[in-house]
């Protein structure tokens, strides 16, 4: 009796011994959690020297995330630096590359066979252009599309500062998923070390957000 | 005293099994305390987790998405860096430079001998001007666009008493892709004063290569490309 008694007493200590460096392995990696918390510094609309003020996620909302996701899209899809490197860039499957990741496999590769070489052929005659998205973003009801209207500036001669930019207008028509997808746009995509170890390579803040286009209809005027 | 083993004494012959449960008590507390400790440390540690704020930077104006603010900078910054980014703005500089005075422009715009005039300027180069300012840092592929296309709206607004000259509070040179040892991409923000159209902003996108033998006086550095337009 006296040694069972003994015997039990090991064991539970054992078993107690166990348990506590179980919790205390826990409470180690509980320690080492991290969260990744986007903050959002926008240009002031009175200069471009003055950053604004950073907001958070939350003050940000997810709305006005997803308005900013289109409109860096849209960007991406159309803007012209005088860099042929640039466009050769754009156009390979990197996961460094916004138009890629944000784009579904069908959206990206129509890009790159209707848009990217007229964009490669320009660049490389120095032309330069710039996007702006403007009127409100949003789907019609009975459209399966988001409606984008973008003004595209182009200078077509480079050192000319005589020269005033060619403006064109055009509709973009993005399918975006479905609701449900939708309703993911603006969460930060998981897991959170890889997350964290893209924006330490210096990737584009853009593709850490949920966010793809499946398929664009563009309508120039 | 060997408690509770040697606590089984004649004149108290309960005392062992009194003595085992209260040892079993004490146990029991210490593990209860040890379990609440260890269930007020999860959530606070949970709560307490190591935050990494990120600040993105949206220019509304570009839609450029930046990282800003980041902890771990770089604190070294490299030699070919540097020199690339004054060349970029100094090269920006000098190309927008119209001086009232015909003969100093045409000191600027001159082409020269590589060979000799363009060695050893390094000083001239980055401070004053002893002319050959932009054959000297350029290729001559680029020299040859700037003669074709630029040289005589230069020579035009020149004649029409046309000035121009930048503000350097108004100079910003960054990055425009990788730059390497080799190269690299530059977008200059600058702002040109003008006597007769006012001030006005322009960006230029400068291409920076290298070849050390053509260019001792920069370390090799020269404008490969340079484009700059009006911004609006």
């Amino acid at each position: 009796m006296k040694r069972l008694i003994g015997f039990l007493l090991g064991f539970a200590t054992m078993i107690m011994v166990f348990g506590a460096i179980y919790v205390a392995a826990s409470v180690y990696d509980t320690s080492e959690k991290f969260a990744v918390e986007p903050y959002f510094l926008r240009t002031s609309t009175k200069s471009s020297d003055l950053p604004g003020l950073p907001k958070s996620l939350d003050e940000v909302g997810k709305r006005k995330l997803r308005d900013w996701l289109i409109q860096k899209y849209v960007k991406e899809y159309f803007y012209i630096v005088p860099d042929e490197e640039n466009i050769a860039h754009r156009m390979e499957k990197r996961y460094k590359m916004p138009l890629y990741v944000m784009s579904g496999p069908t959206a990206f590769a129509e890009w790159k066979q209707d848009v990217a070489p007229k964009i490669q052929a320009m660049a490389s005659n120095g032309v330069r252009r710039t996007v702006t998205v403007f009127n409100e973003i949003f789907k019609p009801e009975s459209s399966d599309y988001w409606r984008v209207d973008y003004e595209l500036k182009t200078w077509y001669k480079p050192n000319d500062m005589s020269e005033e930019p060619t403006i064109t207008r055009g509709t973009m028509y993005l399918d975006l998923g479905d609701d449900e997808h939708v309703k993911h746009i603006g969460d930060v995509k998981q897991p959170i070390e890889e997350v964290q170890n893209a924006l330490q390579r210096g990737v584009d803040p853009a593709i850490v957000f949920v966010f793809t286009v499946y398929k664009v209809l563009n309508e120039e005027k | 005293m060997d408690y509770p083993e040697d606590f089984d004494t004649a004149a108290f012959p309960a005392g062992k099994r009194i003595a085992i449960s209260r040892t079993f008590g004490v146990w029991v507390l210490i593990a209860f305390f040890l379990v609440v400790a260890c269930c007020i440390a999860i959530p606070w540690l949970q709560n307490n987790r190591t935050i990494n704020p990120y600040v993105i930077y949206i220019d509304g104006m570009r839609g450029n998405w930046e990282l800003v603010g980041q902890v771990e900078t770089q604190d070294i910054v490299p030699y070919y860096t540097s020199i690339q980014r004054a060349l970029a703005g100094v090269f920006t500089e000098k190309w927008f430079t119209i001086s009232d005075n015909p003969e100093l422009n045409a000191l600027h715009w001159k082409q020269c001998s590589r060979d000799t005039d363009c060695v050893d300027r390094i000083v001239s180069t980055f401070e004053n001007s002893g002319g050959c300012d932009l054959y000297c840092i350029m290729s001559d592929n680029m020299y040859r666009r700037f003669t074709e296309n630029t040289l005589p709206l230069y020579k035009m607004y020149e004649s029409m008493g046309q000035r121009w000259n930048v503000d350097f509070s108004k100079i910003t040179v960054s990055p425009g892709g990788d730059v390497t040892l080799n190269g690299g991409m530059w977008v200059v923000h600058a702002r040109i004063r003008s006597n007769l159209n006012g001030d006005f902003d322009v960006i230029a996108y400068v291409k920076i290569a290298r070849d050390v033998e053509r260019y001792p006086q920069t370390l090799g550095f020269y404008i490969a490309e340079f484009n700059a337009y009006r911004e609006l």
